[in-house]
This record gives structure tokens, C-alpha cells and sequence, in this order.
């Protein structure tokens, strides 16, 4: 069982996927706080619970941090694969047109609603219409990336797609992958709460934390569990792959889908422990987190190789090839060693900063 | 490189493409500018808190950053994003170079963007709790940041207009560095200063908390920070200077729209120059909400002038020497000429049943291909407007001759048949699209539309030729 992808793959393209995929984690992580923060809190809001407790309003509080975070996270991966899949991902683009352009309003929308939101939490008709107004934006928004990605991989209906005039990329095969990352955005978001919950970002008191990560272990578990069901289809079978697809990736995808299925196990683990200590131990924070960071891994692996799968690697790759003779690479790197320190710079300074009275 | 037929085009209806992308980029420039110089504003307002020089400076500070997260950050970064998927939709062809060329240096961009987010939000969210020199350090990051991300970018968008010696050598640097590089960026800086001061002036007067004193001394200070703007006609000039000359042509009389935007710019900018020096600066004058907003609208009129100029200025590429505005690469067109620009187009039109010929059909694909990114059929800079009064050969020579017709024209990148069925397209059209077209395929017209290609060969009108 080889775990070596992206690494295996001929080099630029391997450096350029590699990118790709970190970035993409980075987007996901952040995208998954922001998709399952919104549902949750639109959930909480519609059934009229009056819950102020720790789960909506730290949600409500780093909803927009999360929007703002999840975007500029997505900048880099939305240039990696303008680098990869260029031709791919252009008519994708242009075959969607203005549905596609259309996520740009409705985030702006969503964004200001989200400030709106924390600004006014209390007002609870308001903000049950916000936060579903949000929730729906959002959904949109994932729609549309998933729709984009589907397009792009389907040459043989560009031509039909265009010729149309649809505006939608009508195959039933969207709605199930919707449903799969909204399963496994919901419990991420769970868990980068109960993080945020248990190391006092939002305030929450210990037995208030320990509170909501009991409430909301048996929700995360059983939606792991759906995108655990669901992932089969959406990453192999005839909803993503025809026997032809199949044939070419040979299983290559398979360690990864075991790989995703560790981290789900090592996740659950992570919260069956969660909501029995007191205090977070640090062995329940890395079982979690390393098993969500795994099951990401896993899943955002498979997914690309069925790409890779799906186009022609040779031209793609001679395509890297020659896109890899521009310079900036050097400059790149030590910028970006300068950004990751200067990033663990403003998190200790800040946080040294909080825990001094002011003079 | 892709074949520039080989994306799907979309038609934007009465509206010219051209005019999309440079609303939304003016839209773009602007909040972006204010992020960079607003970020350098408030960490000169802190200076100002920390040494005593201004008692207010703290509490207008907290203000001005809520403002400029809200504004800058929200609509600045997805403006941001909508640059991109804008530029796909109107010319993917020219986006697409330009990430090849530059993704580096674009991946370098994104990382300052990542920063100034961080710190920006790191202030936002816990500025009013944290000590003086922590709150500097972290403002200082975002400014470094934020005018990190104007470098790298600047580099790129000003190589599209004077690509230089890269055009030889691909030599990425010396593309970076080009011509216009170093007066770009710092005209660009001064704008952001001067957008940023013009926001303090707005916003100290909403502030109900300040006295009119407070207001006026937070102005003065603003406009101190704005002084700069003195060496504006210099920089400006340094710019112009640093243009090719053709494209200097354009924005210097040759062009009346280009040279009438570049007089507005000029003219708006001399008016906020001036109130900023002698009113705010020097007599220490107060100014209200209203003339401090317009003075503000001003400067987004300057803005908008300015980038007109410098999109329009690169006519008829949209990267100098390499690409024109339709995507066809210069090196193709000799090519096309004799392959077709129309024959490698995978895309069929949505609404050939309209046509009566196929003649119209290829027509269609034609003007789709070669002039759909600047012209509409009937709409803004419609070809029935601008050719419908010629007579039939005026339109067949013209077209064949279009860069000379026109400087900021490419030339013609396809075959006489293409270019005859298109001149049919724009008859059709302007007789009021009849059920009938009788298909036009004299060989003799053909030949002469093949002579007069020849004529005009296929460099652009700066070349020469033409004389
Ligand atoms: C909160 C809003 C957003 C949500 C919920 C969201 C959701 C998603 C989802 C579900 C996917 C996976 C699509 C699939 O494989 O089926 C995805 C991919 C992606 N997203 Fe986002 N997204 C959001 C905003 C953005 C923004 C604003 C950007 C760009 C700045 C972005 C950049 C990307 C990129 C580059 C990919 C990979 C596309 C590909 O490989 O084809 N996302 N996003």
C-alpha cells in the first residue's frame, strides 16, 4: 500500500500539486468552520432554541474571521489550479458564467449578514432569518465550487454545456458530494469549536465547555459516520468514475480512502475522550485533530487522483514542464519561511500581549 | 498555450466586455488602495498616540479600523477574487499568460496578503487590549503587508503594458522590473495616501464623540501624511515618460477618449492636491462631512480615470508585443490567416438557427473569435453603428486593413472567406436581420480581400507599416 502521492508523480507537477493540496487543506478547514458554523447556528436560530450558550455565540463571534480567513486561504489553491488544470478549470468557469460569478455577490451578502448577526445577536427573529440567509448563502457557495469542479472534469459535455446555454451543470451526482462535504465540514467545525471552546478563545467557562462538547459529540459522530457512508460514492463508483476512469486509476486511490477511514476512527476516539475530561488532555487534542487532519488528507488525495485519472497526465505534465522554466520559486520560499514566522510572530505577540494588564 | 479559440466565449449582451472588467477593477483599485494606505495611516495615528502628540489619536484610530475591515476587508479581498474570475471570463487567453509567467511571483503576493490579514484581523479583534508598542508592531505588519502586495502586484500589471526586454529574453525579472514599474508604484503609493487621509476626513466628522477642534487638529495631521501628493505631476509625468510611445500617442490627443480621461485625472487630482496643501495643511482649515465626501468621490473619479487610461493604454494587446486584446497571440496571426480563426472553435453557437446562411454562421464565429471583446453587434461600440454607414468594399477593406483603420486595432487573424462572411454579418444585421441572405462568394472579391490582408500584413499599426 503506497502512500506516496502526491510525491510520486514526475516533478513540477508533483510541487505544484503538493501546493495545491496544502493550501486546499488550509481552505477546507477554515471553509468547513464557516459551512458547519453557519448551518449550526441556522439550525439553532430556526428551532427557536434560545441558546446564547458557548456553541452559537462563538460561532456568531468568529463566523466572519472564518469567512474572511476561509477566502484569502482559497486565493492560493485558486492559483495552483489555475497552474495545474488550467483549461479545465477556465471553461469550467466560463461555461457556468454568470451562475458562477454570482458567488461573489452572495459572499459579500453573507459577509456583511454575518457581521449583522454578531452585531445583533440577541434580536431572535432577526437572527433566525440571518443565519439562514447565511447558511443558504454558503451552501450556494459550496454548490458552486462542486458544480465548477464537476464540469471541469467532464471535456466530453463541454461542447453541449455551451451550446445550451445552461447556466447549471445538471448532474445528480452534485447534490451527493454536496452532502458529503457538508458531513464531514460539520463535524470539523465541531471540533475546531470544541478547541476554541477549550482553550478559552470564546470565553466559555470549563463546565460550560464541557457542556456543549457533550452536546455536540453524538452530532459530530453521526455525521462522520454519513460522510464515512457517503464517501465511497462521491470518490469512487459510478458517481464520479466511469469503468473506463477506473481502469486508469487501478486502485491508486484506495490507500487513501483507508486512510481517510483511520483518521475518522482516530477522530471519533478524539471525541469519545472530549466529552469525559474535564480538561482537554493533550493526547485527545492530537487524536482528534490528527485524525480529522488525516481524513482531509486522505479524502482531498483520492479526490485528486481521480482527477488526474480523468485527464490526460502526459500533456499535463509536459504542460508543468514548461511552465516550471519561469523564475520566482527561490523568492517564494524564503518568503514564505518570512510569512510562517512572521505568522507565529503575531500569535505570540498577541497572545503574550493579552496576558499582560495594560500599563 | 492554449489555442485562443479553444474556450468557450460569452456574450455580455449590450455591454462591452472592456467596460466590466475595468468597472470592477476601478471598484477594486480604489478599496485596495485604501487598505494600504489606511494600514500606513493608522500606524502613523499610533506613533502619534504613544509619543503625545495627539490625545484623540487612540479612540479615532479604534474607528477608522472597524471601517477599514469592514470596507476594505470584505469587499477589498472578494473584489479581490472577482478581479480573477473576471479576468477568466473576459479574456482567459490573458490571464492565463500571466499566471504562467507569474505564478511565483503571484504565490509570493498571496503570502503578503495572508500576513496582512492576519494582522489586520490580530488588531481588529483585540486592539483596544493590547499594549502601545504591540498595537504598532501589528499595524506596521499590516502596512508592510498590504504595500507588499502592491509591489509584487504592480510588477505584474505594469509588465502587461511595457513587457520589455522579457519579450527577448522571457527573463522573468527584467519582466518584473520593466519600464513602468518603479513610477507605477509609486504614484500608486501616493494615491493610497491621499485615499486614506480623504477617509479620515470623512470619518472623523461621523465621529459624535470628537468636538470640532478635535476634528480639525485630525485632519491637519491627516493631511500632513497626505503631503506627498505635491510630487504628484512629477510622478505622473515620470509615468507618461516611461510609456511606449504609441501608447503615449493614445492618452496625449490621439485617442479623445483616452486623453479626455487622462485631463479629468490630471484635473481631479490638482484639485485634491491643492485643497489638501493649501487648505488642510497649510491654513489649517476645517472641513466638513460633506466636502471631505466629495472630496473623496474626487479622488475615485481620478482613480477611475487613471485606470482607464492604463488599460486603455496598452491597445491594441493586452500584453504588449505578445498578446492582443482578442487573445490572439501576435505570432499567430499568420497562422490564422491561412488556417482560419473560426476552425478550431469546439464551440457551436447558441443561436445558429437565427442565421439563414451558413455564411452568417461563420459570420458570427468570426466576430465571436476576433472582435466580440471589444465591440457588440448593437450595443456600447456596436460594429452596426461604426461600419453600418460604409459602403461594401469601405467594410471589406477596412476590416482586411483593421490595424490601420485604427491603431489600437489588432490586425485581422483570419481568412478572406472569414473575413467576407463577417462583412456580410455586419449587413445582415444592419438591414434588420432578414429571413433571407443571399451567401456572398465571388472569387475575385476574395482575392482582393486577400491582396488588401497582404497590404496590411499582420504587425500591429505601430509597426509601421501603414506610412
Ligand atoms: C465560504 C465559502 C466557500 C465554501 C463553502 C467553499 C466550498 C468548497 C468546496 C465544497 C470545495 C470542493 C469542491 C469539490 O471538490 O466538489 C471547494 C473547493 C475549492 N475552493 Fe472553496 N468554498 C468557498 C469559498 C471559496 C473562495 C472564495 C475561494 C477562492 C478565493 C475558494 C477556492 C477554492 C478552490 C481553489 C477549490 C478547489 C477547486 C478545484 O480543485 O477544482 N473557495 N470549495
Amino acid at each position: 500500500m503506497s502512500l506516496s502521492f502526491p510525491f510520486d508523480l514526475v516533478w513540477p507537477t508533483s510541487g505544484y500539486v503538493v501546493l495545491y493540496l496544502v493550501t486546499l487543506l488550509m481552505h477546507a478547514l477554515f471553509m468547513s468552520y464557516v459551512l458547519g458554523g453557519a448551518l449550526a447556528v441556522a439550525f439553532v436560530r430556526l428551532h427557536g432554541v434560545r441558546e446564547n450558550g458557548p456553541v452559537t455565540r462563538t460561532f456568531i463571534d468568529w463566523l466572519p474571521f472564518a469567512l474572511s480567513a476561509a477566502i484569502t486561504a482559497g486565493v492560493a489553491p485558486l492559483l495552483f489550479v489555475q497552474i495545474l488544470y488550467q483549461r479545465e478549470f477556465y471553461t469550467a468557469n466560463l461555461l457556468s458564467f454568470h451562475r458562477w460569478m454570482s458567488i461573489l455577490p452572495v459572499l459579500i451578502g453573507a459577509f456583511y449578514l454575518l457581521y449583522l448577526l454578531k452585531a445583533r445577536p440577541h434580536a431572535r427573529r432577526l437572527s433566525a432569518a440571518v443565519a439562514s440567509a447565511v447558511a443558504l448563502s454558503i451552501l450556494f457557495v459550496a454548490w458552486s465550487w462542486i458544480e465548477n469542479h464537476m464540469l471541469s472534469l467532464n471535456p466530453s459535455v463541454w461542447a453541449k454545456q455551451y451550446e445550451s446555454g445552461a447556466l447549471a451543470y445538471r448532474d445528480p451526482a452534485v447534490f451527493l458530494r454536496l452532502a458529503f462535504w457538508v458531513a464531514l465540514a460539520l463535524p470539523t467545525a465541531f471540533w475546531l469549536l470544541v478547541l476554541q471552546l477549550r482553550f478559552g478563545a470564546s470565553g466559555a467557562k470549563p463546565e460550560e465547555a464541557l457542556f456543549a462538547t457533550r452536546r455536540l459529540a453524538p452530532v459530530a459522530l453521526g455525521f462522520l459516520l454519513v460522510a464515512a457512508a457517503l464517501a465511497p460514492f462521491v470518490l469512487r463508483g459510478t458517481w464520479s468514475l466511469s469503468s473506463v476512469d477506473e481502469a486508469l486509476l487501478d486502485g491508486a486511490d484506495r490507500p487513501y480512502l483507508v486512510l481517510a477511514a483511520v483518521g475518522v476512527v482516530l477522530t471519533l476516539g478524539g471525541w469519545l475522550r472530549a466529552q469525559h475530561l474535564p480538561r482537554l488532555s493533550g493526547l485527545c487534542v492530537a487524536l482528534g485533530s490528527l485524525g480529522l487532519a488525516l481524513t482531509w488528507w486522505g479524502v482531498l488525495c483520492a479526490r485528486e487522483l481521480i482527477r488526474l485519472a480523468r485527464l490526460d497526465l502526459d500533456t499535463l505534465t509536459r504542460r508543468h514542464a514548461e511552465l516550471a522554466t519561469s523564475s520566482g520559486l527561490f523568492v517564494f520560499l524564503v518568503f514564505a519561511v518570512l510569512a510562517l514566522a512572521v505568522t507565529a510572530w503575531i500569535f505570540r505577540r498577541v497572545s503574550c500581549a493579552l496576558r499582560q494588564p495594560v500599563g | 498555450m492554449n489555442d485562443p479559440a479553444s474556450f468557450p466565449v460569452n456574450d455580455f449582451g449590450p455591454l462591452m466586455k472592456g467596460l466590466v472588467i475595468g468597472g470592477l477593477g476601478i471598484f477594486h483599485v480604489f478599496l485596495a488602495q485604501f487598505a494600504i494606505g489606511g494600514g500606513m495611516l493608522m500606524a502613523y495615528f499610533q506613533w502619534l498616540a504613544m509619543h503625545g502628540r495627539e490625545p484623540k489619536a487612540r479612540l479615532v484610530l479604534d474607528s477608522y479600523f472597524r471601517w477599514l475591515v469592514l470596507v476594505s476587508f470584505v469587499t477589498g479581498a472578494i473584489t479581490g477574487v472577482a478581479m480573477w474570475f473576471t479576468s477568466i471570463q473576459i479574456s482567459p487567453a490573458t490571464i492565463g499568460v500571466m499566471v504562467s509567467e507569474f505564478h511565483w511571483v503571484w504565490a509570493t503576493e498571496w503570502l503578503f496578503f495572508w500576513v496582512e490579514v492576519l494582522a489586520g484581523y490580530a488588531f481588529y479583534r483585540y486592539g483596544k487590549r493590547l499594549d502601545d508598542r504591540t498595537r504598532l508592531a501589528l499595524l506596521v505588519t499590516y502596512s508592510i503587508a498590504g504595500w507588499g502586495s502592491l509591489f509584487w502586484i504592480n510588477g505584474i500589471l505594469s509588465w502587461q503594458l511595457t513587457p520589455g526586454e522579457w519579450v527577448a529574453t522571457h527573463d522573468l525579472w527584467a519582466g518584473f522590473f520593466n519600464a513602468t514599474f518603479w513610477p507605477s508604484l509609486v504614484y500608486r503609493t501616493i494615491a493610497c495616501g491621499v485615499i486614506a487621509g480623504l477617509v479620515m476626513a470623512v470619518i472623523v466628522n461621523t465621529m459624535g464623540e470628537l468636538e470640532r477642534e478635535d476634528r480639525r487638529r485630525l485632519v491637519h495631521h491627516s493631511a500632513r501624511f497626505m503631503l506627498p501628493v505635491v510630487v504628484m505631476p512629477l510622478v505622473g509625468a515620470w509615468f507618461l515618460g516611461a510609456f511606449p510611445e504609441d501608447s503615449r500617442a493614445w492618452v496625449t490627443g490621439a485617442s479623445v477618449a483616452m486623453t479626455l480621461f487622462l485631463n479629468l485625472t490630471i484635473g481631479a487630482s490638482a484639485l485634491i492636491g491643492g485643497y489638501v496643501v493649501l487648505g488642510l495643511w497649510k491654513q489649517r482649515l476645517f472641513i466638513n462631512g460633506a466636502t471631505a465626501t466629495l472630496l473623496l468621490a474626487l479622488a475615485f473619479g481620478a482613480t477611475a480615470g487613471g485606470e482607464f487610461v492604463r488599460e486603455g493604454a496598452r491597445k491594441p494587446y493586452t500584453i504588449r508585443e505578445v498578446l492582443y486584446s482578442n487573445s490572439i497571440r501576435s505570432d499567430d496571426v499568420a497562422r490564422l490567416r491561412v488556417e482560419g480563426c473560426t476552425s478550431g472553435d469546439p464551440y457551436p453557437l447558441r443561436d445558429a438557427a437565427q442565421y439563414p446562411s451558413e455564411q452568417l454562421v461563420k459570420g458570427a464565429l468570426t466576430f465571436r473569435n476576433q472582435c466580440a471583446i471589444c465591440h457588440t453587434m448593437s450595443g456600447v461600440n456596436a460594429l452596426e453603428h461604426l461600419m453600418g454607414a460604409w459602403t461594401l468594399d469601405q467594410q471589406r477593406m477596412n476590416v482586411a486593413k483593421l490595424q490601420w483603420t485604427k491603431g489600437f486595432m489588432p490586425p485581422f487573424a483570419g481568412t478572406p472567406e472569414e473575413l467576407e462572411a463577417l462583412v456580410q454579418l455586419v449587413r445582415w444585421e444592419s438591414a434588420g436581420r432578414p429571413a433571407a441572405w443571399e451567401t456572398s462568394e465571388d472569387p475575385a472579391v476574395l482575392a482582393q480581400i486577400r491582396r488588401w490582408l497582404e497590404e496590411a500584413g499582420t504587425g500591429p499599426a505601430s509597426a509601421g507599416g501603414g506610412r
